[in-house]
């Protein structure tokens, strides 16, 4: 058996090394179906990144009644923060709502003065609530309408913001699916332009495969050079596509940082280096050998 | 070693006018270990059929085919490439690995039998000694002679020491001089104890060679003669 395999690696690295047109093509081809792929990557990753960023934003604001101790809020948070769908609580102060409220109008002259002119802090103590998903916030609530809590609370802002949240939502949600349509139709093309170019080099060698029958090699020796060498085209095509995006991620990395509302290309590409690595190695030496398979599977029956 | 039991092969939609062509009809006879079996009558008489039936390239319609008292047809499809080892086929086109020079031509037909490296790297100089070729080890191909490829067909023919080597119009592409040479190498291989079965139209091979020859026409057998000439 490692006799067997040592002459298949032999065999195949030969043609790999003479044929060389159609190597050329096939690791061009593979190149150019893996440099897609990782487009999509960082594309789904910038997206990500965006609706994160947008999610960020979104929480609901429970404000407590004025005679609510800051203790009883507290342990309101804990229970809240208990919960699987709160993904964040955030306890604010009715002092530290006053003091976000004045920073963010200290350009506001007559608004500061009709908060001086009053006596008292008119901010309610609030905890800012997160959850991971838009429909989740109903369990929140549902949880505040117990008997328990349902006296400490003031009012709450979320049927002012839920149609900004379902919006933001859906939008999310739809670009998510456009992200996944656009990477299968591409992914699917990419395999049908492997599929066929991979095809016309076996094509190209089908006589040469019925020689090797009529003398009496097994499938084994006929096959296994065609699927090494479409290991060796996924593993070139894999070492091409990583030094052109590493190169690319880094000349994108700050110069587009700030048109991208923080992304950094590069600082993506490694942190996502062995995730992207294996994406490419697996889907250019999976199609490689995929690919060789299928083509071989004709050309092969006696 | 050989027995044609009652074969006959249609082929259903092969011929131009739309009906099948019988392409050999009740072909019966019996080859010993160590023969010389010439093949003989026009382009389309069924030569080159009766050859891919017995290396299994294709199916009788009916009828079986014997080899060491075995039916081929009841070789299984994975079985079939070591059914093949016990042939050496050589063909008009060669039909050598074009990718491959001419050693590794040689060693390849070698490897798939499980020969040793080391058993490969004695054997292929000399038999390649046996065919005059020695000096172009390392050629392709395209860089041969339409002699000297087909010298290399026969040389990977002979590599593994078959029982019988197949010859399919061997001599078709050369020219009197390559053709004589080709022979004599084929002759050799038969002393050696190697069954030989020569397809060829070649009427003044068929008649120099003094050796069996069975004629078909239109697929049948109209003559099995121990030291034949040909007939047309």
């Amino acid at each position: 058996m490692f006799l067997g395999l040592k002459r298949i690696f032999k065999l195949s690295w030969v043609s790999f090394c003479r044929n060389q047109l159609s190597t050329i093509s096939a690791i061009f081809v593979i190149s150019l179906t893996l440099f897609i792929i990782t487009a999509l990557f960082f594309f789904q990753g910038l997206i990500k990144f965006v609706t994160l960023q947008i999610e960020e934003q979104i929480d609901i604001s429970v404000y407590f009644n004025e005679e609510v101790s800051e203790g009883e809020i507290l342990k309101v948070e804990t229970k809240l923060s208990q919960l699987p769908e709160v993904k964040d609580i955030k306890y604010v102060s009715k002092d530290v709502a006053l003091t976000k409220f004045l920073e963010k109008h200290k350009e506001n002259p007559e608004l500061l003065e009709a908060i001086d002119e009053l006596e008292e802090n008119p901010f309610l103590a609030a905890l800012n609530v997160r959850v991971w998903e838009e429909n989740q916030y109903e369990k929140v609530l549902a949880f505040l309408e117990k008997e328990e809590t349902k006296d400490l609370v003031d009012h709450h802002n979320f049927f002012e913001n839920k149609p900004l949240i379902e919006k933001i939502y859906s939008l999310n949600l739809t670009a998510r699916k456009i992200v996944l349509i656009l990477s299968s139709i591409f992914v699917l093309i990419t395999i049908l332009v492997v599929f066929s170019t991979t095809k016309l080099t076996i094509y190209n060698q089908r006589e040469e495969i019925s020689i090797m029958r009529q003398i009496g090699a097994s499938n084994f020796y006929i096959r296994g050079p065609f699927l090494l060498q479409g290991i060796f085209f996924g593993f070139f095509a894999f070492l091409i596509c990583l030094f052109i995006w590493g190169g690319l991620s880094f000349l994108m990395g700050e110069n587009l940082e700030g048109f991208l509302g923080g992304f950094n290309f590069f600082n993506y590409f490694v942190k996502n280096f062995q995730l992207l690595s294996l994406i490419q190695i697996g889907s250019g030496m999976g199609l490689g050998i995929i690919s060789s398979f299928i083509c071989t599977e004709k050309y092969l029956r006696v | 070693m050989i027995k044609f039991d009652d074969v006959t092969k249609i082929y259903p939609t092969h011929s131009s006018n739309g009906y099948p062509t019988i392409a050999l009809k009740n072909i019966s006879f019996e080859l010993k270990k160590g023969e010389f079996l010439i093949l003989s009558g026009k382009s389309g008489a069924g030569k080159t059929t009766l050859l891919r039936l017995l290396e299994r390239e294709e199916e009788p319609t009916s009828g079986k085919i014997f080899y060491n008292n075995k039916d081929i047809s009841k070789i299984k499809t994975s079985k079939i490439p070591f059914y093949r080892r016990n042939l050496g086929m050589i063909y008009q086109d060669y039909k050598l690995l074009l990718q491959m020079n001419v050693f590794e031509n040689i060693s390849f037909a070698m490897m798939v039998m499980g020969k040793s490296d080391s058993e490969i790297r004695n054997s292929v100089p000399k038999t390649l000694e046996i065919v005059d070729l020695i000096h172009k080890v390392n050629n392709f191909p395209n860089q041969l002679s339409s002699g000297e490829k087909q010298r290399l067909a026969i040389a990977r023919a002979i590599a593994n020491q078959p029982e019988v080597i197949l010859a399919d119009e061997p001599t078709g592409n050369l020219d009197c001089y390559f053709t004589l040479d080709i022979v004599h190498i084929l002759e050799k291989i038969n002393r050696l104890g190697t069954t030989v079965i020569l397809a060829t139209h070649d009427r003044d091979l068929v008649s120099n060679l003094k050796k069996r020859v069975i004629t078909l026409q239109e697929g049948e057998i109209i003559r099995d003669d121990e030291e034949g000439r040909f007939i047309f």
